[in-house]
């Protein structure tokens, strides 16, 4: 595909059911599904600004197993920006990221630059729980990383979570926010939630 | 002079289409493959008009129209009139009894050179079956004639039982045939009577020549295979008693094994594995392998997208309906929550390249394997689909050499025969048949020959995509250069699709333009390339080609779609049914076209190729080509290479 340069890609990595799709669709249509269909790859779109102009925002989310190797690679190497999910109810999630953490650095080189975001979904089932957050911070600082705790279900953290990662990205300015005129699926969502989004 | 002013001059030619759109002021109108139609707009899609079919040359999507054919040359007129007379041989079966209605022209007053020069109209070497008969009927007529002695052991019944199973889905569904056959059997008498035990010795030999055409392909008719266990059942609980006919009940045996029907109480099948049937979700690795045949039931995963390019992965069947497709998206997207009004229900689009839509229709099935090379599935609600756009081109401008420039075109013309030898076994015999005469009775899948096809339009957008994105001018001659030399081993492989498909690409109105170009090529090329396009010429119903083929002994990769097209003149020259009776003549020679395709597999073919890493990268080459197949790109290409050559 020809480089888009007006488009910003971040790809969502994770092992299989710990809520990559639910994060995703939380964020981009506002809505949550208790029944789980595994994901094979899919790539959402949305308006943002990016330097006082606009571009479009490319939400990747990836299959948990390893079925396509080479997609993984192009959706790394394609990549912007990275969010890193497990489950707090699930240690051996946890362990799973680190694969793909390691192969980021190495098909990136330079991960210093590359805004990432370790993220603990299911925040909700603390009874459950098998990772600590402090564990999660340690790793995160020694992956050099942001962190932070999510649950797509009760919708807590989420927006922040993509707008913290954006905020990580300092080769240029990019926001949810779009001055003036909101994007259609803004609308939507808006229209879906029947309550206005921060603007 | 320039190649493609043949083309142009003949309202057949496969380019016609094209050069509608050729001039500068093309415009967005123009459609890859040519071919008229309303721009914009939902158009409802007809059943079974796929795109793969609006992909290929025009002069299979209007088969046999009057001013479709070439006005034979005269010496041919006089002939013609003679032939019209006289069907010769044992006559047709029903026209005897029947007057010829009006508008329609039985196939025999039609001469055979207008039908096939290569193959004229036989008439079947069986004797009359008698009385022409109701498609109920038909089967029991014909089991009669197998059990009566005379002709028990002639070639003759052998061909009218392969007759028959070939084209039985033209006349009555798969299942209806077998309900026949098995009441057939139930009701032959005693087997101590010779009759009946000969009547049953009929039914077997019937049955096991079904199973021996259809084998896997009853995997994907399960009430059918019911129908087939019990007659099995009942055979074996005679088969004691067969003493002389031990061989055959082994055989029926074995092919009922390898059919591997489906029974009910059995548990769910394994589940398989997901065939990469579009190029995004191809591993490295499995272009590589041999292909294998494509069913019904296979699970395949395909990306829909959004007016705004967003997409999800479905996995599907890949025989699924749009309903089911549609299901899929909006079991993904969640559209469930939301009131399901009218206007959001969605609706599924195929968009081309070149921005042309297809609505398809919601009962519509097995679309997958119908769409155009670059088109993509789109599922938006009904008021976007005015304002659906394709998606960018995948296809990257490098500078410097590409691959087509460092393989030799001995490689890559090897290649390309042995893939396309892969995809044409690939195509069982009766997806011919159920190409060209599904409709009435429902569908069997077709994927494989629409692989088939899909591909022949592939290499034909190749040629011209390479041809077309070189810029150096000395290059872009070589290339011209070396496209006839893999033409012309492909001819020599005894490759016709590969050959066709690359001059067809070299003749694309965008390539043949480049008058510059063509100048720089040696003489010898441009003489070679002559012959070629004579080749290749449709004129007087595409008689060098058929002579060429004619004396090609197997194993041959035909040009498929002007099988195809033979088969559709078949078709719409004469009914099937003539007052409700069938017609036996017709089913005849469908069925002798695909014995031809029989004979051209007949043998295997043997390639000497080597299997260094070198060999595979080029293998891997000629297995994904990225092509443009979006025509109005093309020809941009083209005026910036050479802008204006007169
Ligand atoms: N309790 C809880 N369940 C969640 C949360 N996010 C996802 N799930 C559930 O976890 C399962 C897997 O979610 P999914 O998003 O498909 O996981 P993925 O495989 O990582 O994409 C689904 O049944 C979801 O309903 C969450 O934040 N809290
Ligand atoms: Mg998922």
């Amino acid at each position: 595909m020809p480089e888009q340069s007006n488009d910003y890609r971040v790809a969502v990595f994770g092992a299989g059911g710990v809520g990559k799709s639910s994060l995703v669709l939380r964020f981009v249509k506002g809505t949550f599904r208790e029944s789980y269909i595994p994901t094979v790859e899919d790539t959402y779109r949305q308006v943002i600004s990016c330097d006082k102009s606009i571009c479009t925002l490319q939400i990747t989310d990836t299959t948990g197993s390893h079925q396509f190797p080479a997609m993984q690679r192009l959706s790394i190497s394609k990549g912007h920006a990275f969010i890193l999910v497990y489950s707090i109810t699930s240690r051996q999630s946890l362990e799973e990221l680190k694969p793909i953490y390691e192969q980021i650095c190495e098909i990136k080189g330079d991960v210093d630059s590359i805004p990432i975001m370790l993220v603990g979904n299911k925040c909700d089932e603390s009874p459950s729980r098998e990772v600590q957050s402090s564990e999660a911070e340690a790793l995160a600082r020694s992956w050099k990383c942001a962190f932070m705790e999510t649950s797509a279900k009760l919708n807590h953290n989420v927006k922040e979570l993509f707008q913290e990662l954006l905020n990580l990205e300092k080769r240029r300015t990019v926001s949810l926010q779009i001055d003036g005129k909101k994007s259609k699926q803004q609308k939507r969502k808006e229209k879906l939630k029947g309550k206005c989004v921060v603007m | 002079m320039k190649p493609l002013e043949k083309f142009l001059k003949k309202p057949t030619s496969q380019l016609a289409g094209r050069a509608v759109a050729a001039g500068p002021g093309g415009g967005p109108g123009g459609r890859p493959g040519g071919g008229g139609g309303p721009p914009g707009g939902p158009r409802a899609l007809q059943r079974r008009q796929s795109m793969s079919r609006l992909l290929l040359p025009a002069f299979l999507r209007e088969p046999h129209s009057d001013q479709g054919l070439e006005p034979p040359a005269e010496e041919d007129q006089a002939e013609l009139a003679g032939v019209a007379e006289d069907p010769g041989g044992g006559g047709p079966c029903w026209l005897q009894l029947d007057e010829v209605p009006g508008p329609l022209r039985s196939p025999s007053s039609y001469s055979s050179d207008e039908l096939s020069p290569g193959e004229p109209l036989t008439s079947p070497p069986w004797a009359p079956l008698g009385a022409p008969e109701r498609p109920e009927h038909l089967l029991d007529r014909v089991l009669e004639r197998l059990t009566s002695g005379a002709t028990r052991d002639s070639g003759a019944s052998d061909i009218l039982l392969d007759d028959i199973v070939l084209t039985h889905s033209l006349f009555l569904p798969t299942e209806k045939f077998l309900q026949a056959l098995h009441q057939y059997f139930v009701q032959a008498g005693d087997l101590e009577d010779p009759e009946g035990l000969s009547r049953k010795q009929a039914c077997l030999a019937m049955l096991l020549h079904f199973l021996d055409t259809y084998q896997g392909l009853l995997q994907e008719e399960e009430s059918a295979g019911h129908i087939i266990k019990d007659l099995y059942l009942l055979i074996m609980k005679d088969e004691s008693l067969y003493q002389d006919l031990r061989e055959d009940t082994l055989r029926l045996h074995q092919l009922v094994e390898t059919a591997e029907l489906k029974i009910p109480e059995d548990s769910q099948p394994p589940s398989r594995q997901v065939k990469p049937l579009f190029r995004h979700f191809r591993r490295i690795d499995s272009c590589l392998q041999t292909r294998v045949a494509f069913r019904g039931s296979d699970e395949i995963f395909c990306r829909v997208y959004m007016p705004d390019h967003s997409y999800v992965t479905i996995r599907s069947r890949l025989s699924a309906s749009v309903q089911d497709i549609l299901g899929s998206v909006t079991e993904k997207l969640q559209y469930s929550e939301e009131p399901a009004g009218r206007e959001e229900t969605l609706i599924l689009v195929a968009v081309a390249s070149s921005g042309e839509k297809v609505l398809l229709q919601p009962n519509e099935d097995c679309v997958f394997t119908t769409l155009g090379i670059n088109s993509h599935l789109f599922a938006c609600t009904r008021d976007s689909y005015e304002a659906l756009v394709p998606l960018p081109e995948e296809i990257q401008v490098s500078p410097g050499d590409t691959e087509i420039h460092r393989v030799e075109p001995e490689d890559v013309a090897n290649h390309l025969t042995a893939f396309h030898w892969e995809l044409f076994r690939c195509v069982h015999e009766l997806e011919f048949v159920d190409y060209v005469f599904h409709g009435e009775r429902g569908r069997r899948e077709t994927a494989n020959l629409e692989l088939l096809l899909q591909r022949c339009s592939e290499v034909t957008h190749w040629v011209a995509t390479e041809v077309l994105l070189c810029e150096a001018l000395s290059k872009r001659a070589q290339l011209l250069k070396k496209f006839i030399k893999i033409a012309a081993i492909c001819k020599q492989n005894q490759d016709l699709l590969s050959f066709y498909a690359v001059v067809m690409g070299l003749d694309n109105a965008a390539v043949s333009r480049l008058r510059l170009t063509w100048e720089k090529l040696p003489g010898k090329f441009k003489n070679l390339f002559r012959k070629f396009e004579n080749l290749t010429d449709p004129c007087r119903n595409h008689k060098s080609y058929r002579e060429v083929l004619s004396k090609m002994k197997p194993p041959v990769i035909p040009f498929v779609p002007l099988i195809l097209k033979d088969l559709t003149f078949l078709h719409e020259s004469s009914k099937t049914l003539v007052d409700g009776l069938v017609n036996l003549e017709k089913l005849h020679s469908v069925a002798e076209k695909v014995r031809t395709i029989r004979k051209y597999r007949s043998r295997p073919l043997c390639l000497d190729m080597e299997a260094s890493p070198h060999h595979l990268q080029t293998k891997a080459y000629v297995r994904q080509f990225q092509v443009i197949d979006n025509q109005n790109l093309l020809f941009d290409l083209s005026y910036k290479l050479e802008a204006n050559s007169q």
